[in-house]
């Protein structure tokens, strides 16, 4: 038997109705049979045949039990045979009861009427039909054979008279009641089937609608796990961009230190040469005109080298200025802030990237005092110039502008780089995307500087044209939203 | 013009500190001639107007890096020596400045300036045998010439 084939005939076999209703109902028809029989002999002072209850007991008792067991038993191979084989016997068992309750009157006849009812709610069709005949040939049987004598008569419903003995009348209504029994009984089955059929696609839909919801349940929790991860993995990774930015900061810095500490580094050598000289000189005791020629010369290099060591140390206290303007780490509170300065430590600090590769415009507007955690602003325009200055291939220009919009500003940064795809501008704020390839940067500074707008009240929207260049463009407010208590903990800049 | 007594350093760095300061030190400590420039462009044409014994270049600078300034300086002179005074040291210039533009020596800044005395000396000490090569082998070439006509003149002589 294919697998199929039996699925489907174990989910039509179960019951139409609940072995506990076949139970109750055959119980009924018992208790009622029961009550007649005292009417009739007790009423009407008429004997039935104790046969009778017999057959009634056996019927009750073997087929309702056997209804209950063989429902738990319906995933077996001998489930329909046996049931088959049950349906027949309550068949023969109920034509001995019809004969006992008045043969070819109606009542015995109908009798038969459960079991072919019940069979075709079971096997509706071909089975079905089978089953109808079996009892209407059953019942053929009978009235035959109380016809011929072969069994003799049991008057009980209806009382002996000439109609029984008229032939015509018994084959009438023998023709009768198997028509109303393979009528009826067929009908049912026709519902039954349809019902069943129903309720197995009913079953079927159920089953997938189930199978889909779980299938939806299991990505759920995949998706769910997945986000979990991907929240982990992203706090992680705005940890180490910053750790990362840092050492961006301090390469810079380092290398923009290394010039002007080369030249104090020389210079302190030679002056110490100069200063040997001198003291040699003064040591010897005798100044001649070559002597104080030579002293001359000497105290105008060591002038001269001071000169260098000024700007040096100039370029040196520049520097670390604009690098503090970086360095306070989570201010407690907003400051009021020039954003111009900001931009021009920035871009100091950026120098060694810019260097004269990039030409930087500055078309500055009049801009009143912004409060913001301006060390977090510069990581913003750390990032945001960083970008820019890595857009342009070769050489290029950034242009810096900046207006008052009414209660905010706006610091707009556009460079003439490669630009960014239309199908890329959606997802440049996404963590981890970058175009610039894996060495270059983590696909976080974007990020970062988003969210560090956002939380100053703001935000960052750009515009872009492959070949031409983007602009960035960020939006800040004048003054901090009070409620925003606790500074914005994120920074750092990733390229 | 050219003072040829004393040896020509060239000093080529966008930074005026850096330049300066060797200047100042070459100056007061060695007999040099020191040329200085911030724009390598300039330094490349100064090339053209008198023999130079060394060239200490800076690598990042504006216009030209180090090592396209020293490439471009090789094809003008070849006997210079050059040095590229750094404070961007990695292994991809380092080789790139040997294949590329020849190197004799990778300076890092900051710089000792004992050290570079010492390989400015040697510098120039390989630049002039450069030259006293190039002179005693274009003198032989003379004299291979001259051996060359007086035997064709003999020869002329003699037959």
């Amino acid at each position: 038997m294919k697998a199929e084939t039996r699925e489907r005939i174990q989910a039509a076999a179960g019951p139409p109705w609940s072995p506990r209703r076949a139970l109750l109902y055959r119980g009924g028809f018992l208790a009622t049979m029961l009550v007649l029989a005292y009417l009739f002999r007790y009423g009407f002072g008429l004997a039935l045949h104790p046969a009778i209850f017999l057959i009634l007991l056996a019927w009750y008792l073997t087929f309702p039990l056997f209804f209950l067991w063989s429902g738990t038993r319906t995933d077996s191979r001998w489930f329909l045979p046996l049931r088959s084989i049950f349906y027949v016997y309550e068949i023969v068992l109920l034509v001995a009861a019809a004969h006992f309750l008045g043969g070819v009157t109606w009542l015995g006849m109908l009798l038969v009427l459960f079991a072919t009812i019940e069979w075709n709610l079971q096997f509706d069709g071909g089975l079905g039909a089978a089953g109808s005949l079996f009892a209407v040939l059953a019942l053929g049987a009978l009235v035959l054979a109380e016809a011929t004598g072969v069994v003799s008569h049991v008057w009980l419903f209806a009382p002996p008279g000439a109609l029984h003995r008229d032939p015509a009348y018994v084959v009438s209504t023998y023709l009768v009641s198997a028509f109303v029994i393979v009528g009826v009984s067929l009908q049912a089955g026709n519902y039954a089937g349809a019902i069943r059929r129903r309720r197995l696609e009913l079953e079927e839909v159920n089953r997938r609608l189930e199978e889909a919801s779980a299938d939806l349940r299991r990505s759920n929790a995949k998706l769910e796990g997945a986000y979990a991860d991907l929240r982990a993995v992203q706090a992680q990774a705005v940890q180490s961009a910053r750790l990362a930015s840092l050492g961006m900061l301090v390469a810079g810095v380092a290398h923009e230190l290394n010039t002007p500490l080369g030249a104090i580094h020389s210079n302190r050598d030679t002056l110490r040469r100069a200063a040997a000289r001198l003291a040699d000189l003064l040591a010897a005791g005798r100044l001649g005109p070559e002597e104080l020629r030579q002293m001359q010369e000497l105290v105008e290099n060591v002038a001269g080298v001071i000169r260098v060591d000024d700007t040096a140390v100039d370029r040196i206290v520049g520097l670390v200025t604009h690098l503090r303007s970086f360095g306070r780490p989570d201010e407690a509170e907003g400051k009021v802030v020039d954003l111009h300065e900001g931009l021009e430590s920035t871009l100091a600090l950026l120098r060694h990237v810019i260097r004269d590769r990039i030409e930087i415009r500055r078309e500055y507007g009049p801009l009143p005092a912004v409060e913001c955690y301006s060390n977090q602003i510069n990581q913003v325009f750390m990032n945001l110039l960083l970008n820019a200055a890595q857009a342009i291939r070769g050489r290029g220009t950034i242009t810096l502008r900046t207006r008052l919009a009414g209660a905010q500003v706006v610091v707009e940064i556009e460079d003439t780089g490669v630009g960014i795809a239309p199908e890329h501008l959606d997802r440049i704020f996404d963590p981890g995307f970058t175009t610039k390839g894996s060495r270059v940067g983590m696909g976080l500074g974007l990020l970062i500087s988003h969210q560090i707008v956002e939380r100053h009240g703001g935000h960052i929207d750009v515009r872009s044209e492959v070949g031409r260049g983007s602009v960035f463009r960020v939006w800040l407010p004048l003054r901090l939203a009070r409620t925003a208590a606790a500074p914005p903990g994120v920074g750092g800049s990733t390229g | 013009m050219i003072d040829r007594d004393r040896e020509v350093v060239m000093i080529v760095d966008d930074e005026e500190m850096v330049t300066a300061a060797l200047e100042r030190f070459l100056t007061m400590e060695t007999p040099y001639r020191i040329l200085a420039f911030n724009v390598p462009a300039a330094a490349l044409d100064a090339l053209d107007s008198g023999p130079v014994d060394v060239i200490v270049a800076d690598f990042m600078m504006p216009g030209m890096d180090g090592i396209q300034f020293l490439t471009r300086a090789r094809e003008r002179s070849p006997e210079t020596t050059r040095i590229l005074l750094t404070g961007y040291a990695d292994k991809e210039n380092a080789i790139r400045a040997i294949n590329e533009a020849g190197l004799y020596y990778y300076l890092e800044k900051p710089w000792d300036n004992e050290r570079l005395k010492l390989v400015l000396r040697n510098g120039i000490e390989r630049c002039t045998l450069f030259r006293d090569l190039q002179a005693q082998m274009s003198a032989l070439a003379g004299a291979h010439e001259d051996l060359n006509a007086i035997r064709q003149r003999l020869t002329r002589v003699f037959l």
